[in-house]
């Protein structure tokens, strides 16, 4: 079969012939073909083969809603499986391939599933798999999804780029169509900020598939309208998914999936779109009829030929029944005969209560109001209803029974069907609220003006172009009223078109399958049995036979789905609800969702003032957090980085080192309540130390368990410097913020964060003082600055610069932290460096510094990991007893906190040299089985002490401070090792603090 | 001894160049690495009146209720209005990225979720906000200028950012050394 394409107007450019393929043939179609229109017109029919049957599938509908045709395009990282075809634009070079098919689309052999369904129907799985229970996930599940299923994805890296962006605007009108349009019109006439979204390739909606020349022209005056005015934002190819809190939209939209690859180019852009108010236009969709055979190819809806006959220019075969229960159905009958498609019959399939022969018959010269085409009234109008679609691999006849009993076929290559219209709102769903069956309009209708968003035209059930004009006009106005803005409707009010008679639930019951949910193959019977065996309610139903859970969400086959549950219960239509709605609408695509945040972008990096200077020094960067720290600085001819990091350790403790420390939190506090408040957030003392001093600290969280630990410096009067660990650094600022804010409004605190001001650095080792009087012009004698001393002095080589000089220590040898403006911490580091050239002086990372503080039993977070108290950091006698109160004193004395078996910190040493063991490793006690069974505690962490030979570590371990100098096993359950260790006090290394001192 | 001290910029190895679909026509949008200043964060004491204080003192970033930074000035050069305003020293604390063009709004509309339209953000406005997942301060200069200021450990990624964001309109980068 070939030659759909017709002879007649339509909006595709036939001076622009387009090349694709299809199943590795070529195709060509024309420039404003999709890849459905241009298949058809080209003659294919099966588009691929249905989930869990392997039915031959073709095209159903036109829009996002597709369930049948859905292909797999592109190829590598682009393959994206499961493309409607129905959306997409056809391009030069695109290459799409059928989905399910093997060994091909026409020739499947999981077609036999077909044959085998009474035993695959809803519900078969859980039943037949059951036994023996393991084999459900190594055999069934895995055989089971190869068999069934759609598209694959593809697992190489995605090439193309995707964007995200915000947008804000007084009124989001979502949908182009009638409605839409004329909300825009509205809004924009009285000078609102607006964007209109819009799923198709073009605005137009109902205009453009109307294809009558008032409709082309009243859509060209008003989109010419709104292009025009400067506040007015037209999306095309965005289809608008969720509805979030703040009234904010999600859209995704399609920038560059019609066009070929293109490396500046996004193939999607994600909106967030902040409306103050919004109009939901979304229009209808057409409701499939549930007769046998309804999923042939060749059975289509009634809109969905409409659409590609007008705008493509292409019939869906040569001689067409027409199934209906309403207008939809003549006006295509209508449509199709004015460009000489042969129309075989009418069925109208109303219920009789509803008949009124003469409904449609005497408008058959003006029955639209003499707005659309000319009715010609070549075909036989037949009352009745559809049994049976006939045919193997397309329809070859429809079945039908007339309204008297008696049975006919008709010999027909396309059957087009219309059950009425199942109106657009589910995005007015999303947010809890429900929608409602309406008896006049035979629809669930959402709730119409709810703040924020109004639901107009046919999302809210009306029929009419001119009803729909209104409507929009009309909710664009309340909905700017809403926010206080003025607005005259666009269109006057105007009557509707006649609602379809009655929504219908199953009709033929002709051998065969009738389908529901095309998708996901769930079938008449498929609701029946679950109604059956209990799951009668929709959201069980759903769950069931998975019907409303393929891609389109529902969308085609849900009402029929609960027309169908509530007949089985002798309910009315509309007694059983929909399935919740829920985000997205519409499939979007994970690449959307990520945008630009993928591999090394994946998250912002931060790097130290000092980064390029160590970069040229060789450091390996290791990520903590967002900062990438220097860990480690190889020298030629180190085989490996433990090499480096203990040559490294050595220097520091034989000369000197330095080390980059400008990741620490770093916050300056003024205010005359200074002393008090951070006497409250400290669990120490901090109120009266004197100026030229700093005080380790340790904050504790209002459950008694240790936050964070840093130190504070008072630099003069009215200043002090703390600094936070590089994990918690903002949040311990916002701790303090909401501790000065909120808890103690009434104190004199103002709280800056300077870490991004100062570069800072840790001079470490025995020539640490001479290295630094080489840098900055400070009397640095033990008895000027002493341990714990703080100073501010002039920078040598930058007049007028100020540096802030600490005299304390993390690696436990005569230490000093300098602070210097950020802009000038490579040039202090040289000059640091070049001044400790002749001492031996080495740069050394945070591989090292960690050795240098597990050798001097220093906490990290690593220890501090939210479970701790100070008591079992052995640092109980720290805390406070003369201050009123702090934050985590109440809680401290909890029992739990107090009991006795509490993992206390202490120091591990592996028993043989040779031997090592992991952070990470449970402590048992010598002789046990090796299990988490009576374990003692964890292995917090470890390195490799040059100075004692062998591998430490730190540890939290049941009472361990009443254990020292007992032997344990270090058992590592990941790797299956086991090491003998020895329970230490945590300082490893000089115990009693000589090297601190000089 | 000492041999003077050299000041690395903010930047310092952002990459200038044209990137994106324009690369042959003009770009919609400019990204330049703008002159590093002296600024230091003013904090106001309870009931005093902050912007009035610091008139004169610099262009005025806002940061919060009761928190400007003041453009071009030292927190030694506002130690005069203590104890009612009181200054913390941050130069060097933020890079100045500046946008401008046609597209500079469309760009920083890709990372920043406020309403940048002129009746909601206008020339003269400062507020601080997130571009993506970096903390920004935003200040408008004219109708298609901006000027971004970003803490400094996070400059050379939100250049990268914006680089990368602003291909699809095209985009000229020009960095510290970059003319």
């Amino acid at each position: 079969m070939s030659g759909r394409r017709l002879p007649v107007a339509a909006r595709i450019d036939r001076g622009r012939p387009i090349r694709f393929r299809f199943d590795g043939r070529e195709h060509q179609g024309f420039e404003g073909d999709t890849l459905a229109s241009a298949l058809i017109a080209s003659g294919v029919g099966i588009f691929g083969r249905s989930f869990k049957y392997h039915r031959p599938r073709g095209v159903l509908a036109a829009g996002s809603a597709e369930p049948n045709a859905l292909v797999t395009v592109g190829t590598g990282g682009r393959q994206e499986p499961n493309v409607r075809a129905t959306m997409l634009e056809i391009f030069d070079g695109l290459e799409a391939r059928s989905q399910n098919a093997w060994p091909s689309r026409r020739l499947d052999v999981g077609a036999l599933n077909g044959l085998l369904s009474p035993l695959l129907g809803a519900g078969f799985y859980y039943k037949t798999f059951m036994w023996p229970p393991k084999a459900w996930e190594r055999v069934y599940e895995p055989l089971i999804r190869r068999a069934a299923g759609l598209g694959r994805a593809g697992i190489e890296p995605d090439p193309d780029r995707y964007e995200k962006t915000w947008a804000h605007c007084d009124l989001l009108v979502i949908g182009a169509g009638p409605a839409g349009l004329s909300a825009a019109v509205t809004a924009a006439r009285a000078g609102a900020r607006v964007i209109l979204a819009d799923e198709g390739a073009e605005p137009g909606g109902w205009l453009l598939d109307d294809g009558g020349d008032a409709s082309s022209a009243l859509r060209e005056d008003l989109l010419a309208e709104l292009r025009a005015a400067p506040e007015v934002r037209i999306l095309p190819r965005a289809t608008v998914f969720g509805w979030y809190d703040d009234n904010v939209f999600g859209a995704l939209e399609r920038v560059g999936k019609h066009l070929p690859p293109d490396p500046d180019r996004p193939v999607e852009r994600l909106w967030r779109i902040v409306a103050r108010s919004a109009v939901l236009a979304s229009g209808a969709e057409e409701r499939p009829l549930v007769f046998a055979g309804n999923d042939l190819p060749g059975v289509a809806m009634a809109s969905g030929i409409r659409r590609r006959l007008v705008g493509q220019a292409v019939a869906p075969g040569r001689r067409v029944a027409v199934v209906t229960n309403g207008e939809a159905g003549y006006s295509l009958a209508a449509a199709l005969e004015s460009r000489e498609v042969e129309v075989a019959a009418i069925l109208d399939c109303s219920p009789p209560s509803a008949h009124d022969p003469e409904r449609y018959a005497p408008a058959r010269g003006d029955w639209r109001g003499g707005q659309a085409e000319d009715w010609r009234g070549v075909a036989r109008i037949v009352r009745g209803r559809p049994l049976r679609a006939v045919g193997m691999r397309a329809v070859e006849a429809l079945e039908i029974e007339r309204r008297d009993g008696s049975r006919r076929r008709l010999a027909v290559d396309a059957v087009a069907m219309s059950g009425g219209w199942s109106p657009n709102g589910q995005l007015a769903c999303q947010r809890g609220a429900r929608p409602e069956w309406s008896e006049a309009r035979q629809a669930f209708l959402p709730p119409i003006d709810q703040p924020g968003l109004h639901v107009a035209g046919a999302a809210a059930g009306l029929v009419g172009r001119a009803a729909c004009l209104a409507d929009g006009a009309r909710q664009a106005v309340a909905a700017l009223g809403e926010i206080g803005l003025a607005a005259a409707p666009a269109f006057d009010p105007a009557p509707e078109d006649a609602p379809p008679p009655r929504a219908l639930g199953a009709q033929g019951s002709g051998r065969g399958k009738s389908f529901v949910d095309f998708q996901n193959d769930v079938t008449v019977d498929d609701l029946a049995r679950a109604r059956q065996e209990g799951y009668g309610h929709p959201e069980l139903a759903k769950r069931y036979t998975t019907s409303a859970m393929a891609t389109d969400q529902g969308r085609m086959g849900a009402v029929n789905a609960a027309v169908i549950l509530a007949e089985a219960q002798g309910l009315a239509p509309g007694a059983v609800p929909l399935t919740t709605q829920r985000p997205f609408f519409s499939p979007v695509s994970f690449g959307a969702l990520a945008g630009a945040a993928r591999a090394e972008a994946f998250r912002p990096a931060r790097r130290s003032p000092l980064h390029a200077w160590s970069q040229a020094r060789g450091a390996v960067f290791l990520e903590t957090g967002a900062w990438l720290r220097p860990a480690w600085f190889p020298r030629a001819g180190e085989p490996d980085w433990a090499t480096a990091v203990a040559r490294e350790a050595r220097m520091v403790r034989l000369a000197a080192g330095l080390c980059d420390v400008s990741f620490l939190g770093k916050i300056e506090l003024t205010g005359a309540d200074v002393p008090a408040f951070l006497n409250r957030v400290y669990l120490n003392g901090m109120a009266k130390l004197p100026v030229g001093r700093a005080r380790y600290g340790v904050m504790l969280r209002e459950d008694g368990f240790v936050m964070d630990d840093g130190t504070v410096a008072r630099l003069a009067e009215d200043r002090w410097v703390l600094t936070t660990t590089t994990a918690k650094a903002e949040e311990v600022m916002a701790h303090l913020e909401f501790c000065a804010q909120v808890l103690w409004p009434e104190l004199d605190v103002r709280l800056a964060s300077v870490s991004d001001a100062w570069a800072q650095m840790a001079l470490a080792g025995p020539k640490a003082r001479e290295i630094l009087g080489a840098v900055v012009d400070l009397d640095l004698s033990d008895a000027a600055m002493p341990f714990m001393g703080a100073a501010q002095a002039p920078l040598r080589g930058a007049p007028g610069v100020t540096a802030r000089v600490f005299r304390i220590s993390f690696s436990g040898e005569l230490a000093y932290e300098i602070a210097v403006p950020a802009d000038l911490g490579p040039a202090v580091a040289d000059a640091i460096m070049a001044a400790g050239q002749g001492a031996g002086i080495c740069c050394y990372g945070a591989e090292t510094l960690a050795v240098l503080r597990i050798e001097k039993g220093h906490v990290t977070h690593a220890e501090i990991d939210g479970r701790v108290t100070a008591h079992d950091l052995g640092i109980g006698r720290m805390v406070s007893a003369k201050k009123a109160d702090f934050i985590g004193r109440a809680m401290l004395g909890r029992p739990a906190l107090t009991a006795a078996g509490r993992l206390q910190l202490c120091g591990l040493q592996a028993v043989d040299p040779a031997q090592a063991f992991r952070a990470g490793a449970q402590v048992l006690n010598a002789g046990a089985a090796p299990s988490l069974e009576g374990a003692q505690g964890h292995v917090s962490s470890t390195c490799w002490s040059p100075h004692l030979g062998r591998t430490l570590g730190l540890a939290l371990v049941r009472d361990a401070r009443a254990r020292h100098g007992e032997e344990v096993q270090v058992w590592d359950g990941l790797r299956g090792e086991t090491c003998a260790a020895r329970i230490v006090p945590p300082v490893h290394f000089d115990p009693e603090n000589r090297r601190l001192h000089g | 001894m000492a041999d003077a001290l050299t000041r690395t910029p903010a930047l310092a190895g952002a990459p200038s160049g044209r990137f994106g679909l324009a690369a042959g026509a003009a770009p919609q949008v400019a990204v330049e690495a703008l002159a590093d200043l002296a600024m230091a964060q003013a904090f106001a004491a309870p009931g005093v009146d902050l912007d009035a204080r610091l008139a004169g003192r610099g262009e005025l970033r806002r940061l919060g209720p009761g928190q400007r930074l003041v453009m071009g000035a030292t927190a030694q050069a506002l130690g005069d209005l203590a104890p009612e305003v009181s200054a913390v020293e941050q130069s060097g604390s933020r890079a100045r990225i500046g946008v401008s063009g046609p597209g500079a709004a469309v760009l920083l509309a890709r990372g920043v979720g406020a309403d940048l339209h002129p009746s909601r953000f206008a020339e003269g406005a400062s507020a601080p906000m997130l571009f993506g997942r970096i903390g920004i301060v935003l200040a408008r200069q004219g109708a298609e200028r901006w000027e971004v200021l970003v803490p400094r450990s996070y400059a050379l990624s939100l250049w990268e950012e914006l680089l990368e964001a602003g291909r699809s309109l095209g985009l000229e980068a020009r960095g510290p050394g970059g003319r």
